[in-house]
């Protein structure tokens, strides 16, 4: 187990590399540059921003001195917002997106699993029919758009919860709702799925024939199987949900780091973008790491070696 | 002796997109405590069905549309769901084609068996560990105390089923349905199993439903055979008279298109012409008439009726009715004047 732990470091230590330099020459590609503006600087000032930033010398060499600094955990200084480095960013933003993210990660699974299990359970009933209804308009509703309709309903027309800031709880309700919304759905979905599919299983029939109640057939033989497709999708979705939404959090003017990954690219921002991908890919990563690490506890089929 | 079950025109049927199917079209049959019971028919001929419907494990589409499933002279069929779980395990238990599948994947298998005694029995935890390695010596599972956190993927196909029939013994059950319990094992391992089933049934005089689409499995282990075709029972009989005088045209088919070791070579073998019945849209009349050999016009207009002819046998078929000619009559051969 720890030379699989070892091994899997090292292959994540890769990925990121290959990421990295990936995005690195991608957003050379892009044309202009961090110091593009609509009104020209003169060709000395250019120049010496360029010498200040390395940004004159050759890409490879760039791509070394910044994987040098990744070395030390220093992501750069912001080349748009002078005396701002891309770690303030991080440091500023994270916080906010990770409570935000972490109350909706709470929210999707305390809601999401439940009605899927319904859905599945009373398949073809009502139940399954509301739910499978909400669900489809989850997945393809936009979150802006649930955002928006929120906020004339709750905020505008009854007044119930405030449009814009988290100095409260109350202050999380719409935001949570509208930035969840399609994983509750997408994991309702596949909970339902998932469960009707193992019901469907040899060993829930041998179970029902041991005189088991349909409540304990679900609870001891069904639902531990049926997890395993969820906590599958569960590692992107907790890696996406943590690092912020761009969308939510300009709808409701919240100060998170979502932002970051669009504004970096609009501005050239070459260190913000690729902290801020740095950053999401390591989620991304660990949070698959840590998948793989579940199955062996939920799976006694599949053993690391 | 005490009939221990009787099923008496028994109708089971399906919901589907092309509307109800009925799988099981009024079966009958009874079996008595300590007696084994074969049921042997084609894919579809609602063996499978007939079995699950008596322990009422159907598939939510599915439904019993007719008759009685007397179990110790009380109706199974209108019990309620919890009074159907004391039975299930504890009075009647079952075990399953595909020992592969039929186990969780996820549980270890001593304590799959070991729910099986805590649901019906409920005593200590240490007594029923016990019992569990116990019955594991039973259907000789070598090494039973290490065997018993193993997980079924660590188990061969034949210890799957060892353990499937080690859970099913669990409880004592009097009526152990075994459906297909041989099908997806190796040839050797198969008569293991069997043996083991015959010498269990023999120590703990439990009667054995055993399905099969293998007359070879039925007739190593079963008294008596029930020959189902289109969910129908064509013929019953104890199991020797069977084979030595099969009386219903599908059966004398069945046992033509069984190769025999010592057969001569140059003599093909004589498979049942056609395919079994669509049975969204089964034929008119007997269902094998299509295919049978011996069919006259009456067979495509009216299911026969069981004809009674000999102490414990009964056939589904025309060719026995009196008014029947005997000339070229395969079933009216030695029986003509016993009729």
């Amino acid at each position: 187990m720890a030379r699989y732990i070892l091994k899997r470091v090292g292959m994540m230590l890769i990925s990121l590399l290959l990421i990295v330099t990936m995005v690195f020459f991608l957003m050379h590609a892009i044309p202009g540059g961090p110091f593009t503006a609509q009104r020209e600087l003169p060709p000395e000032v250019e120049a010496a921003l360029m010498a200040k930033y390395n940004l004159d010398e050759s890409l490879p060499t760039q791509l070394g001195h910044y994987l040098l600094g990744l070395l030390q955990g220093d992501l750069g200084p912001s080349f748009k917002y002078p005396g701002m480095s891309v770690n303030d960013f991080i440091r500023e933003g994270f916080p906010v997106s990770a409570k935000l993210g972490g109350i909706t990660i709470l929210f999707v699974l305390l809601a999401a699993l439940p009605l899927g299990i319904v859905a599945a359970l009373k398949n073809g009933k009502w139940q399954d029919g509301m739910t499978m209804l909400l669900a489809t308009i989850g997945v393809t509703i936009p979150s802006f758009v649930i955002a928006t309709i929120l906020l004339y309903l709750f905020s505008h027309k009854l007044g119930w919860l405030p449009a814009y800031g988290l100095d409260s709880l109350v202050g999380y309700i719409l935001p949570v709702v509208a930035l969840g919304g399609y994983s509750l759905s997408f994991l309702a979905r596949l909970m339902r799925s998932s469960l009707l599919e193992v019901m469907g299983q040899d060993y829930i029939r041998t179970a029902r024939s041991k005189g088991l109640s349909q409540t304990k057939v679900v609870i001891r033989h069904a639902l531990r199987n049926a997890l395993i497709p969820v906590i599958t999708i569960l590692g992107p979705t907790v890696a996406a949900l943590l690092t912020g939404s761009f969308v939510i959090e300009k709808i409701f003017a919240l100060p998170g780091m979502g932002k970051h990954f669009v504004t970096s690219i609009t501005n050239r921002d070459y260190t913000t973008i690729l902290g801020i991908t740095v950053f999401y890919a390591v989620f991304l990563v660990v949070m698959t790491f840590v998948v793989d690490l579940f199955y062996v506890l939920i799976d006694p089929r599949i053993k690391y070696e | 002796m005490a009939d221990l079950l009787k099923v008496e025109g028994l109708r089971t049927s399906f919901a589907t997109q092309d509307g109800r199917i009925e799988a099981v079209k009024g079966v009958d049959f009874s079996l008595n405590q300590g007696e084994t019971l074969g049921i042997v028919g084609e894919s579809g001929s609602g063996k499978s069905v007939t079995s699950l419907s008596i322990l009422r494990l159907l598939p939510s589409a599915g439904q019993i549309s007719g008759g009685r499933v007397l179990f110790g002279g009380q109706d199974l069929a209108s019990f309620d769901e919890k009074a159907m779980r004391q039975v299930r395990g504890a009075q009647i238990s079952m075990i399953f084609q595909d020992p592969m599948s039929s186990l969780n994947p996820l549980i270890p298998v001593g304590k799959q068996v070991e729910e099986m005694l805590q649901i019906h029995w409920k005593t200590e935890k240490a007594a029923m560990k016990k019992r569990v390695l116990h019955l594991f010596e039973r259907v000789r599972i070598p090494d039973p105390a290490a065997r018993y956190r193993c997980y079924p993927h660590e188990f061969s196909g034949g210890m799957r089923q060892r353990v499937m029939i080690a859970m099913a013994l669990a409880c004592e059950p009097s009526l152990l349905i075994a459906d297909e319990p041989t099908t997806a094992l190796d040839v050797t391992v198969q008569d293991q199993i069997l043996v083991l089933l015959r010498e269990l049934r023999q120590e703990t005089g439990m009667a054995v439903m055993m399905i099969s689409h293998d007359l070879g499995v039925i007739a190593e282990v079963c008294d008596r055979v029930l020959v189902m075709y289109g969910g129908m029972v064509m013929e019953s009989a104890p199991i020797d008279a069977l084979f030595e005088n099969p009386m219903h045209p599908y059966t004398l088919g069945l046992m033509e298109s069984i190769p025999a070791l010592d057969q001569d070579r140059s003599k093909e073998l004589q498979p049942i012409p056609g395919s079994p019945p669509d049975m969204s849209n089964p034929p008119k009349g007997c269902p094998f008439h299509p295919r049978c050999l011996h069919a006259r016009s009456i067979c495509a207009q009216q299911i026969p009726s069981s004809f009674a002819f000999e102490e414990g046998r009964t056939s589904r078929c025309w060719l026995l009715h009196p008014d029947a000619p005997s000339t070229s009559n395969p079933l009216k051969k030695g029986v003509s004047h016993g009729v």
